[in-house]
């Protein structure tokens, strides 16, 4: 017995001795886990600090432009129009023979993204569970909590905006669900939907502040607000859901998710009205601009990329700095972003007459005469033209130049807004605007035209122009010319801010897209000191259009999502 | 209290004899009979009553009473046999007496009523295989019963197994059934290899010297095509999209030319550049077994090395660093069992291991990619100049990414100790035993590299449009960079355990019952955060038995796991078995029937392997930040949302049912069948088939999945020993089949979409029948949207008749892809006169496998390769074979309809292969005796020598290979 207790002591210390006091114990408490520096619910809305950082990431949701292999496999929405060619090797170009099936990553807008912190559907959610969590913050005032709620308010708006013009009406998400809440959410009708986006914004209007102080640049504004309304409305009363008939047929169609069901002009109206409310709140508030020092090269550049330069009304900033980890200048010069002749061509020269290749003087002088640029300023900035500064340096587009695409199938271009001169954007702090002011002006310009007010509208597209050194529109179109001249303008003033893509589906111009089968491109051979230009016709993959089916207007809905069989009828044609 | 027991031995039918000195003697013996020294003789219920046997096998032993009496070996074998003091005892010490090692219990065959499947040091050192745990794949199958990642545990700890050397394994156990598992709680479900190093024994000493001198030959290489098949392929699949060919005919004949300028006209075989045609390996090994009357030890020294497979033309290219694939471990072990009084017995088991391995900074992924990527048309290793090549398309050099991007290397330290103290406790009650035990492994891998960027140069050929002639552009691209030195803490986990033990082992006359209470904690510790895993256990057994011929076991586990929510951390396992004996039955009278056992239980065990902490509770983290200020400002934080919490967090649950049978006849026949039933409920299932996306976060799983599992197993083992020569025979299939009760898909648009009432992990995909032969074909047929179809391209069939192609169109055919529902095998081998030969085959069937890598299946698209398996082992459709083609037209465009999940690329998975032949020579003793060697073995094995597959899949990542080993052993 005695031995018995010698050695159950002996046992004891070298039990303890191998275990370490401090970690043994026995039960329930041996099971706990580890100190972890997780943050909870309560605690994530303790402070008003924290409560801004989940704000912060919910501003994080907006969507940027810019090529990143997070989206649409590296390609840019461009590369689906007219304007650019995504002709990198190896790039799976894919567009138009995505099925429902395809992955979110290779589609040119993901609703449905399970990484949580990008996509319009977690956008969303982030919004609604900042809403409806953000009163319990002890150190914010009620007016301060407002605020930031019609700011969530407005990017929920955002999203829903942006599924409108991917997919049509979609169910109306109005809280953040759990997993254990009924999810038989139909589609909203078209009218529907435009309805609840515009009535979250006129309520968010209502209570944000018509600009905020440079301190707080970048967040949304009641401006911002009222210019998503012109957007919207402008987008709603277009062809494609604004028809006699819709683009075509389907269940989708039959419950009017895809369109509104007839043509009304008072449509046009109601962007219209939006855009004159916006236009009266300027009067009366003033603060946005265009940006206009005089140099219209560089305050067309400074337009698009500064930070608080009162012309960006909203803008994503995913990103620091502009790196090449996302945006990448290799990227560009292995062709991902190739701007094609046909986006060249649109570019008038500076006097605002037209560039053709068929007037001797323009062909033989297509960018420089005598070392003067002969187009419209906005090209220059918008393409890397061959003999303009570019990297501390002439770009050198011709055939063995250090510019020249080495693997592209469009030669002679390629693409600079954003990028710049490829050096000096490198290391600057990134923001992507996703509403320009120019954007109202010429939305009310649109507008004015469909409501056959058209000389009204000059005035409006004359401002942008202005800005930019351009003399002002021949007055006097008729109704189709002068929509094709804002639709170029829209070309002009916003290419590779991702307004083509829409602007080709709203207006149903499936004779654009049917020219992408055969786009061209530019040979520029350097002899001696001179350059002799042909025009090629390139081979693009773009096989697609050869078919072109108007099922594209809007995305596919992914099947799984149909699958189950909730309600989401898939859009016609798909 | 002696009254109580005196009523009750009556009550069993037990004479007891009490005072009286019963004198027990006899001889200890193997099956081969030879005397066996250093068995441990003890008597049960009182242990502290025991001798040794001596160096004829005899021993004698004094009790009181007559009673049961165990027999131990090592700590690997023991036997129970009734003493009565009535003339001699012959006992035999075979194979039926091996303990079978479960953890926290033990048991050998006679008393088992467990499914348990155990090989021996014998059977895994005769294997060929360098590593353990391949020596273990050829003799059990380790995704036994529908199940994989089965739970390791080496010595009653759970552990990493892999760095194990064989030569210190005394038996590996498998446990399959819930009376066996349940003892390991929710860590058993599926299924639990137990491993048993080697001990010493009583008053003997045995060192052992062998050297392993082994050759890896490099087996299933794929074939890659040559520079012109791959030009001529590549103008096919250009012409078949429409596009302009890429080599003119004169570009084809400088391919195979010697005057052409090999920088513009390369033709490399790089995966023949990249590997030398065999790798060596060296195994020393020095092992001390033995002890005195109260110390035994078993102590190992195993060095191995290993030098790779890759050319040695480029690993030293460099000159400051070798990039070879090398690999150096050394295992040392201390096994000691002391005893520290006559009641006490002290266990120590320590292992430390040191490794060291060497090879490119390049992973292997993206060697192997590169080497079967990069076609051999592309640029040349090197330049004509000296410089490596390559050019603007594919830009990495598959050889300077194994020779010039630096190197890596990683420095393994482990520490594995265990410390087992045995307290007899029969002074206080007759048969009670107390046991305790502490384990402390620690693993850590500190690793180091340099990388460093290589210079390349580019030629491309330059056409002089009036004369014809091509020259060559050469650019310099990419620079020599100086070494960039990176050095971390890989990975390091702390493990430990702690055990407390109390066990009842008394015989009452023919009556014994075996009872253990058992308390245990166990602590995971790796590196990062939310990886500690805890868990706890109070497990209950008892076991009963009549005469050893009826048998009763029960265990009952309440089992705790930290990763449980708060408050509902415990689940109880509970199992119960019974066994009947028959051919001890009186009525059974058989001469040639040595044995017939029943066995039959039922239980519970489950598997936490898969849950993690996230599960049970909703964590906000940080994102990615966000500016909100004008001008140039970095971000501010952001946070975010997690995953959603889990319902109700539970894990796995598997209920068993096992039924089987033993039977051993003519005292050379074994036959073991076992057939079992299991349903897996709880299984953690993605919530994605019910819930809609529209929650906006991904979609959190619920453990509501349930799987049933079914099959059997049976094995039939013939062995003869007829002395000089014997020999033995061995067949065994195990056949087991899964089906998907519960998945949670929620709704299916067609009944064959279900995925219920299949078999886990079922192959799906569209069914390919055949392909499009003309444009006319396509028109007439369901539309197959995936990407532009043209002739050549895979047809499928539509089985929803929607005039479509799509998911809805995908159905099931072959087999599961994740595990095959067949295993079979066969043993067998001889000796005579010393020489000896054994022979080991495998099989798998019912197994499907997909045919999906790049470039070897998968050609071109993207700018990849062609393999010969693509151009020449099978006929892809042109116009002119149609009739005949099994595979669809080449294509150099990203191809998608051709890619799909389809039956076009799942191929038969069954193989039947050669694993292991052992061919061996003992020297005479005669001889050997004179130069003071107890035995000498010669031996020389290989393993896989051949396999035949129905397909044979290429193995991504490092090349398989075929070993061929030569050995020598001393015993001294």
């Amino acid at each position: 017995m005695k031995l018995f207790i010698k050695y159950t002591i002996t046992i004891s210390l070298i039990l303890i001795l191998f275990s370490g006091c401090e970690d043994f114990k026995v039960g329930d408490q041996f099971l706990e886990k580890r100190v972890s520096t997780d943050a909870t619910l309560a605690k994530v809305y303790s402070k008003k600090v924290y409560a801004e950082e989940v704000l912060a990431e919910v501003y994080r949701s907006l969507p940027s432009g810019l090529m990143t292999p997070l989206k649409f496999a590296w390609m840019l929405l461009e590369g689906v129009t007219d304007l650019n060619s995504n002709s990198k090797p190896g790039l799976t170009f894919d567009y138009g023979l995505q099925t429902s099936s395809t992955g979110p990553a290779n589609m040119p807008y993901t609703i449905f993204d399970d990484k949580g912190n990008r996509g319009a559907i977690s956008g969303i959610r982030n919004a609604y569970l900042f809403i409806e969590n953000v009163d319990k913050v002890p150190d914010m005032t009620q007016s301060e909590k407002d605020i930031r709620k019609a700011e969530a308010k407005v990017i929920i708006a955002y999203h829903s905006s942006d599924m409108f013009r991917f997919f049509g009406g979609m169910p109306w998400i109005n809280h953040s669900y759990n997993p254990t809440d009924n999810f038989k959410t139909q589609r909203c009708t078209a009218a529907a939907y435009v309805d609840s986006i515009v009535g979250l914004l006129d309520k968010a209007a209502a209570v944000l502040p018509w600009s905020v102080a440079a301190a707080d640049d970048g967040r949304i504004t009641k401006a911002t607000a009222m210019a998503l309304k012109v957007r919207v409305l402008l987008f709603a009363a277009s062809p494609l859901f604004n028809d006699a008939a819709p683009y075509l047929a389907g269940e989708a169609a039959d419950k009017k998710y895809v369109w509104y069901g007839n043509y009304d002009k008072a449509r046009w109206q109601r962007a219209l009205d939006a855009g004159m409310d916006f236009i009266n709140q300027q009067s009366q508030n003033g603060i946005y601009q265009l940006v206009k020092t005089g140099n219209p090269r560089a305050d067309f550049q400074a337009a698009y990329f500064n930070r608080g330069n009162n012309e960006i009304l909203i803008s994503s900033r995913w990103f620091v700095t502009h790196t090449d980890n996302y945006f990448a200048n290799g990227q560009f010069e292995q062709g991902v972003a190739a701007s094609t002749l046909n986006l060249v061509d649109m570019f008038p020269m500076a006097d605002g007459t037209d560039f053709s290749w068929d007037n001797p003087d323009h062909a033989a002088n297509p960018f420089f005469k005598n070392g003067i640029p002969v187009r419209d300023t906005r090209l220059y900035e918008t393409v890397v033209i061959n003999d303009d500064q570019y990297a501390g340096r002439k770009a050198q587009c011709y055939v063995g130049g250090i510019d020249y695409i080495k693997f592209a199938r469009f030669d002679g271009f390629l693409c600079r807004k954003f990028r710049q001169d490829m050096v000096t954007n490198m290391g600057k702090y990134f923001e992507y605007p996703l509403i320009r002011l120019p954007e109202v002006y010429l939305s009310i310009a649109e507008a004015l035209n469909e409501l056959d007010r058209g000389a009204e509208a000059y005035t409006y597209i004359n401002m942008v122009r202005q800005r930019s050194g351009m003399p002002g529109l021949k007055t006097g179109m008729d109704k189709v010319t002068l929509r094709n001249a804002i639709l170029r303008e829209n070309v002009l003033e916003y290419a590779y801010e991702e307004h083509r893509f829409h602007d080709l589906n709203r207006w149903k111009r499936s004779d654009i897209y049917a020219t992408t089968a055969h786009l061209s491109g530019l040979q520029i051979n350097k002899v001696g000191t001179s350059y002799t230009y042909q025009k090629i016709a390139t081979v693009d993959p773009r096989l697609t259009y050869e078919n072109f089916s108007p099922r594209l207007y809007l995305q596919p809905i992914p099947i799984a999502e149909v699958q189950k069989n909730y309600g989401m009828v898939q859009n016609p044609g798909w | 209290m002696n009254k109580i027991i005196y009523l009750l031995s009556f009550v069993l039918g037990l004479t007891l004899t009490a005072n009286a000195q019963i004198k027990i003697s006899g001889k200890v013996s193997d099956q081969g009979g030879q005397p066996i020294r250093g068995a441990l003789i003890q008597e049960v219920g009182t242990s502290s009553n025991n001798t040794i046997s001596k160096e004829d096998g005899t021993f004698v032993l004094q009790t009181t009473k007559v009673n049961m009496i165990d027999v131990v070996l090592a700590d690997a074998k023991r036997k129970r046999v009734l003493a009565n003091g009535d003339g001699e005892l012959k006992i035999v010490m075979d194979e039926s007496d091996v303990i079978e090692n479960m953890g926290h219990a033990s048991v050998t065959s006679s008393r088992q009523t467990q499914a348990l499947t155990t090989v021996t040091s014998d059977e895994i050192l005769k294997n060929s295989s360098v590593s353990v745990s391949d020596a273990i794949l050829g003799l059990l199958p380790l995704n036994f019963r529908g199940n994989s990642s089965a739970l390791v545990v080496v010595d009653g700890f759970p552990r990493d197994w892999t760095y194990l050397a064989k030569e210190e394994i005394e038996s590996v156990t498998v446990l399959k059934d819930a009376l066996a598992t349940a003892l390991w709680g929710a860590r058993g479900a599926n299924g639990v290899i137990c491993v048993t190093t080697k001990r010493g024994s009583y008053n003997s000493k045995k060192i052992s010297v062998s050297y392993v001198h082994g050759i890896g030959l490099p087996t299933n290489i794929p074939q890659m095509a040559d520079a012109s098949s791959y030009a001529n392929a590549v103008n096919e699949a250009l012409t078949n999209d429409g596009l302009p060919v890429r080599y003119s005919p004169t570009d084809i004949t400088n391919f195979t030319s010697a005057t052409a300028d090999p920088d513009l006209y390369p033709n490399v075989n790089w995966l023949k550049q990249a590997f030398r045609d065999h790798t060596e390996n060296n195994q020393l090994n020095l092992t001390f077994q033995g002890g005195g009357n109260r110390i035994r030890y078993f102590s190992l020294i195993n060095y191995k090395n290993d030098f790779g497979i890759l050319n040695p033309k480029y690993t030293e290219y460099d000159g400051r660093f070798s990039t070879q694939k090398r690999s150096y471990g050394l295992n040392i072990r201390t096994n000691l069992d002391i005893d520290v009084t006559k009641t006490t017995l002290v266990k120590f088991t320590l292992l430390g291991k040191l490794s060291q391995g060497n090879g490119p900074y390049s992973t292997d992924a993206s060697i192997f990619n590169n080497l079967v990527g990069i076609p051999s048309a592309a640029f040349p290793v090197f330049t004509q100049s000296g410089l490596w090549g390559s050019n603007n398309l594919f830009s990495t050099n598959p050889i300077a990414n194994i020779a010039s991007t630096g190197y890596g290397m990683s420095n393994g330290q482990m520490f594995q100790s265990d410390i087992r103290i045995i307290q007899n406790l029969s002074m206080l009650v007759n048969g009670l035993s107390a046991e305790a035990s502490v384990s402390y492994d620690n693993n850590a891998t500190y690793a180091e590299s340099q990388s460093k960027n290589y210079a390349y140069q580019v030629n491309t050929p330059v056409v002089n449009s009036s004369t014809g002639i091509i020259t060559k552009n050469s650019a310099q691209r990419g620079n020599e960079s100086a070494l960039a030195f990176t050095t971390s803490l890989a990975n390091q986990f702390i493990t430990s355990a702690i055990e407390g033990k109390v066990l009842y082992d008394r015989t009452f006359g023919a009556n014994s019952l075996v009872a253990s209470a058992i308390v245990r904690q166990e602590t995971i510790f790796p590196l990062g955060r939310n990886t500690t895993r805890k868990r706890q256990y109070f497990v209950g057994t008892a076991g009963y038995d009549f005469q050893g011929r009826y048998l009763l076991d029960l265990v009952i586990n309440q089992y705790g796991t930290s990763l449980l929510s708060e408050g509902d951390k415990f689940r109880t396992y509970p199992a119960i078995s019974a066994g009947w004996v028959i051919s001890k039955e009186s009525f059974f009278n058989s001469k040639a029937l040595d044995l017939l056992k029943l066995r039959a239980s039922w239980g519970k065990s489950g598997y936490d392997g898969n849950l993690q902490y996230e599960l049970d509770r909703q964590y906000w983290v940080g994102g990615s930040g966000y500016t909100l200020q004008d001008g140039n400002v970095s971000a501010g934080g952001s946070t975010r949302e997690g995953t959603l919490p889990v319902d109700y967090v539970t894990p796995e649950t598997g209920e068993k049912l096992n039924l089987g049978f033993d039977l051993k006849a003519f005292k050379k026949l074994t036959i073991v069948g076992d057939a079992f039933y299991e349903r897996r409920s709880n299984i953690l299932v993605s919530g994605n088939g019910v819930i809609s996306k529209a929650i906006g976060i991904t979609v959190p799983s619920i453990c509501t999945g349930i799987n049933d599992i079914k099959g059997y197993e049976i094995s039939a083992t013939w062995n003869e020993d007829t002395r000089p020569f014997k020999y033995y025979v061995q067949g065994n299939f195990s056949f087991a089949e899964t089906k998907v009760i519960e998945n949670n898909e929620g709704f299916v648009a067609y009944d064959y979409l279900s995925k219920k009432g299949r078999a886990v992990g079922q192959f799906y995909g569209l069914q390919a029948i055949g392909y499009f032969n003309d444009l006319a074909d396509i028109t007439n047929s369901p539309a197959q949207k995936f990407s532009i179809v043209k002739p050549g391209d895979v047809k499928y069939k539509d089985q929803n008749n929607d005039g479509k192609i799509d998911q809805n169109d995908v159905v099931a055919s072959g087999y599961s892809t994740a595990l095959p529902e067949i295993y079979y095998g066969m043993k067998l081998g001889f000796e005579y006169k010393g020489f000896g030969v054994d022979v080991l085959l495998q099989g798998i069937t019912n197994y499907s496998q997909v045919l999906n890598t790049p470039s070897v299946y998968w050609p071109l698209q993207n700018n990849t390769n062609i393999s010969n398996w693509y151009l020449n082992d099978n006929i892809r459709w042109t116009d002119a074979t149609k009739a005949t083609a099994n595979l669809p037209r080449l294509s150099t465009i990203n191809n998608a309809n051709n890619f799909q999940n389809s039956t076009q690329w799942r191929v038969d998975g069954s193989y039947f292969s050669l694993r292991n032949l052992n061919v061996y020579y003992n020297l005479p003793q005669s001889l050997t005796k004179k130069i003071g060697i107890a035995n000498c073995q010669v031996y020389a094995r290989a393993n896989n020598l051949f396999t035949t597959y129905q397909y044979e899949k290429f193995d991504v990542g490092n090349p398989a290979l075929t070993s061929i080993l030569m050995g020598l052993k001393f015993n001294f």
